[in-house]
């Protein structure tokens, strides 16, 4: 009991923070670099739900959380400039939907062909926006930013409060996937499906889960982007780097546990920032496949797992 | 409209020709050796870049120069096989984690090229790009012609290699039959890394039969993946044969799809064949079931 | 004899071309204890996975308690109470020894008590089959007999009324196939009916109260283990003339 309400205190502690930074901070740098941060921690805690806890491989994060994206410009466009937070509410409904229907389709298929069917939709859902006249088609589309933003002193800084609390809320439902009955069944999946089908968990049930959970906070992920970028296009939103990344933030941080990808997200993210800062954003990329392939050979299990050894040797030692 | 369909048909036969050289490295490294190279397209890609420079500082054919960058992109895939055995298939969770590790093989490479090249599209020159070949009202571009016909020609040479060599036999055997391959005294290991040389060997030739097509950036690689990995499948999980007939299938279908619906529409084609096969078929068409 | 508990009538699986169980007819009463025996390749697995739900027979019927439960899941089979070990041992390997019992417990079982409550419960089980000291060590390092012993302990803890042991004690030291043959008794001690796949002839005598033999996909002999002993079909499948 008493962990959980540590859990939950730390939660409102960090949103309370995050106000606090608003007031106290005018350098919109700051609120744009935590941004991204953030956005990263989404994918990577989204991507980690399939990937890390049921074993399931996804190349399409990209896709979903385009998706995502798009159904805020959709929104945008049909509705004239609605509130962000309406966004917030039906991109991961839409993207949520899109998991379930993939999850559908491709979770017969085992390890390597599911992964590589996650990019083949990822590849279809760019095809169709591309061919979507109405959110822009190839060419994108711009989003004016309001100018008027209530309590808060810029748009930025608002954006910042609704993609920390989309991070936060990630967090929670990971946190709860993690800790729960489902959570021990999505690790039973992972060891060995047909054991744990024979053992009494239904696994199909539970993967369809894992994919919609994953879809739907992708796709809040992407719900904020285009007002945070202004100017949406598919290219560089269905970008190859958001897949990277988002494989990158859990295999980096440890894929077993909820915190892994948060840790994950904060080194690599930072990494990120300070790079393109100081020298450039395709050395950026650089580092971000660098640091991925030398994890996934050197440290197997991420920052959690080299925790973790150390913890066992030092055990061991005093023992 | 007939001979606009006929028309569409025939340049789909000499596309997916080409798309047969590019799927060839594939076939063997995935349909064979369970290694899911996710990077080989962009393998390809240096391939069609090697060829860029060889072609623009030497004034070589791209295509001859695909074949001097072939041993060295051997010794490459070599290298490539020797890191991926010790770092996962030794310790045996290659699958998965493998599959992440050249993924990030795949973006690193692509990174590279930018950091180099830039993200403007090469070309290379050689006296067939350009002309075109009439038979009737059939016009057959030599820019694709040349290609097809190379394509074909390294898919008989390695389906008679499979065949017909100690090593090749080998290599068929690999990941089926683990008990004929004792039997031969072969090192799985040893036997692994030829093939994989081999897959990425075929790179450089289909890169330079890449950039004689069209012009080449470091992010064209991406829509091949799924090409690719449609054909493998569809043809069955390394029958070369099958891997052909395949790759003029989805050439055929994007074709005609690039034709009649429009162009922007042909590289989810091979997308959704492959998600359809894999929900239906995934034994692939010319599957040993 | 007591009650019925599992009948399966004209059960026929196909792969391909090929006929892996052909009208195969077993019933099983409450508590009874089945070897089901024949030579390698004569379909024993194939009816386990068709018993279990981890394939699905094409013709045919599978009853249990009385429900008709062809088509079903594996997990939903494992919910009624069939609940099977396997062959080669697949425990969750990311779990440690007792985390692979709560599984099971929590899913097979419907068990949704504390974690404490659960822990407790499972500890018994550990007991039964002598895990009980390393209950927390992790499931991947463990030795052959422990993999089996996990395997049952596992099994176990889905509160069967059915258990299909499928192999239990291949590879096994002479101790050792006595020590996993005392867990089975104290299992059916405890009410479970076992069918028991087991190519160790001197086990499956000694725990079968009857026994059946396959072949080449088809039943050839059902009896006791004396009457199985002298039957001559049953020596022909074995040494194959």
């Amino acid at each position: 009991m008493m962990k959980l309400n540590r859990f939950w205190v730390g939660i409102v502690l960090v949103l309370l923070a995050g106000l606090a930074f608003t007031k106290f901070v005018d350098n919109e740098f700051y609120f744009y670099a935590i941004y991204a941060v953030l956005q990263l921690m989404v994918m990577g805690v989204a991507w980690n739900i399939l990937g890390g806890f049921t074993g399931y491989v996804n190349f399409g994060a990209g896709g979903f959380f385009a998706a995502g994206a798009y159904t805020t410009v959709f929104l945008h466009k049909a509705f004239d400039g609605p509130p962000l937070l309406l966004a917030v509410v039906v991109a991961p409904v839409v993207c949520g939907l899109i998991g379930l229907g993939v999850g559908y389709l491709t979770l017969r298929l085992k390890g390597v062909y599911f992964a590589i069917a996650t990019l083949a939709v990822a590849i279809i859902l760019e095809t169709l926006v591309i061919n979507w006249e109405y959110v822009g088609g190839a060419g994108g589309y711009y989003i004016l930013i309001p100018d008027d933003v209530p309590f808060f002193g810029s748009y930025i800084e608002w954006l910042f409060i609704v993609i920390l609390a989309i991070a936060l809320f990630a967090i929670a439902v990971s946190r709860y996937l993690n800790s729960s009955r489902i959570g021990r069944g999505l690790s039973a999946i992972r060891d060995d499906e047909l054991a744990a089908e024979c053992m009494g968990v239904p696994t199909l049930k539970l993967k369809l889960i894992s994919t919609t959970a994953m879809g739907a906070l992708m796709g809040m992920a992407g719900a904020p982007f285009p007002y945070f970028i202004t100017f949406v296009e598919p290219v560089s939103t269905f970008s190859l780097l958001v897949a990277v990344n988002a494989i990158a933030v859990p295999l980096i941080g440890g894929t077993m546990t909820w915190i892994g990808p948060v840790l994950g997200a904060i080194v690599l993210g930072s990494i990120q920032e300070v790079v393109t800062v100081t020298i450039s954003s395709e050395l950026n990329m650089l580092i971000v496949g660098g640091v991925l392939v030398g994890f996934i050979t050197l440290a197997p299990h991420g920052i959690t797992g080299l925790y973790r050894d150390f913890r066992d040797k030092r055990r061991r030692r005093d023992e | 409209m007939f001979e606009l369909f006929l028309n569409a048909v025939v340049a789909g036969v000499l596309l997916g020709g080409f798309y047969a050289a590019v799927a060839l490295g594939l076939s063997i490294v995935f349909g064979r050796l369970d290694i899911v190279n996710i990077a080989h397209p962009a393998f390809v890609i240096v391939g069609s870049y090697v060829a860029f420079i060889i072609n623009e500082r030497y004034m070589i054919d791209p295509i001859l120069s695909g074949l001097i960058a072939l041993p060295f992109f051997f010794l490459l895939g070599i290298g490539m096989y020797r890191v991926y055995y010790v770092c996962f298939e030794r310790t045996g969770q290659e699958s998965l984690t493998g599959l992440a590790f050249f993924f990030g093989v795949m973006f690193i490479i692509e990174v590279l090229l930018i950091l180099y090249y830039g993200v403007d599209y090469r070309n290379v020159q050689a006296p067939y790009i350009g002309k075109t070949l009439f038979l009737g009202f059939l016009g057959l571009p030599y820019r694709m012609l040349v290609p097809f016909v190379t394509a074909a020609l390294l898919t008989g040479l390695v389906y008679l290699y499979l065949s017909k060599t100690f090593l090749g036999r080998a290599i068929l055997a690999v990941s089926q039959d683990r008990l004929a391959l004792q039997l031969m005294g072969a090192d799985p290991v040893k036997v692994k890394q030829w093939a994989f040389g081999i897959g990425i060997a075929t790179a450089a030739v289909a890169g330079a039969l890449l950039i004689v097509i069209q012009p080449v950036e470091p992010a064209v690689g991406r829509l091949y993946i799924g090409r690719v990995f449609a054909i493998v499948i569809l043809g069955g999980m390394g029958s070369i044969s099958g891997t052909f007939f395949a790759a003029l299938i989805i050439g055929i279908a994007e074709s005609l799809v690039a034709t009649f619906i429009g162009p922007s529409w042909a590289p989810a084609v091979a997308f959704a064949l492959l998600l359809l096969t894999l929900a239906v078929r995934p034994q692939g068409l010319f599957g040993r079931a | 004899m007591s009650e019925e508990i599992l009948s399966v009538t004209d059960l026929t699986k196909r792969f391909g071309g090929f006929t892996a169980l052909d009208a195969v007819n077993v019933s099983l009463s409450n508590r009874e204890r089945l070897g089901l025996i024949g030579p390698n390749g004569s379909g024993k697995t194939t009816l386990i996975n068709c018993i279990s739900g981890a394939l699905f027979n094409e013709q045919g019927s599978v009853r249990f308690k009385g429900q008709e439960i062809t088509g079903l899941k594996a997990s939903k089979r494992a919910n009624l109470g069939i609940v099977r070990s396997f062959q080669i041992p697949r425990p969750f390997r990311s779990m440690s020894i007792i985390g692979n019992l709560l599984i099971p417990m929590e899913y097979a079982a419907s068990d949704r008590g504390e974690q404490g409550a659960l822990r407790d419960r499972a500890m018994e089980f550990l007991e039964l089959v002598g895990l009980q000291d390393r209950a927390d060590e992790n499931s991947s390092n463990l030795t052959q007999i422990d993999l089996r012993r996990l395997e049952l302990a596992r099994a176990l803890s889905a509160k069967p009324s059915l258990l299909l042991s499928d192999e239990s004690m291949a590879g096994l030291s002479s101790s050792e196939v006595d020590e996993i043959l005392d867990i089975l008794l104290a299992l059916n001690e405890r009410g479970v009916a076992v069918i028991m796949i087991e190519h160790i002839m001197r086990a499956v005598m000694k725990f079968s109260e009857r026994i059946v033999v396959l072949d080449a996909g088809k039943i050839i002999a059902d009896g006791s283990p004396d009457e199985i002993v002298a039957n001559p079909d049953v020596e022909r499948a074995y040494l194959g003339e």
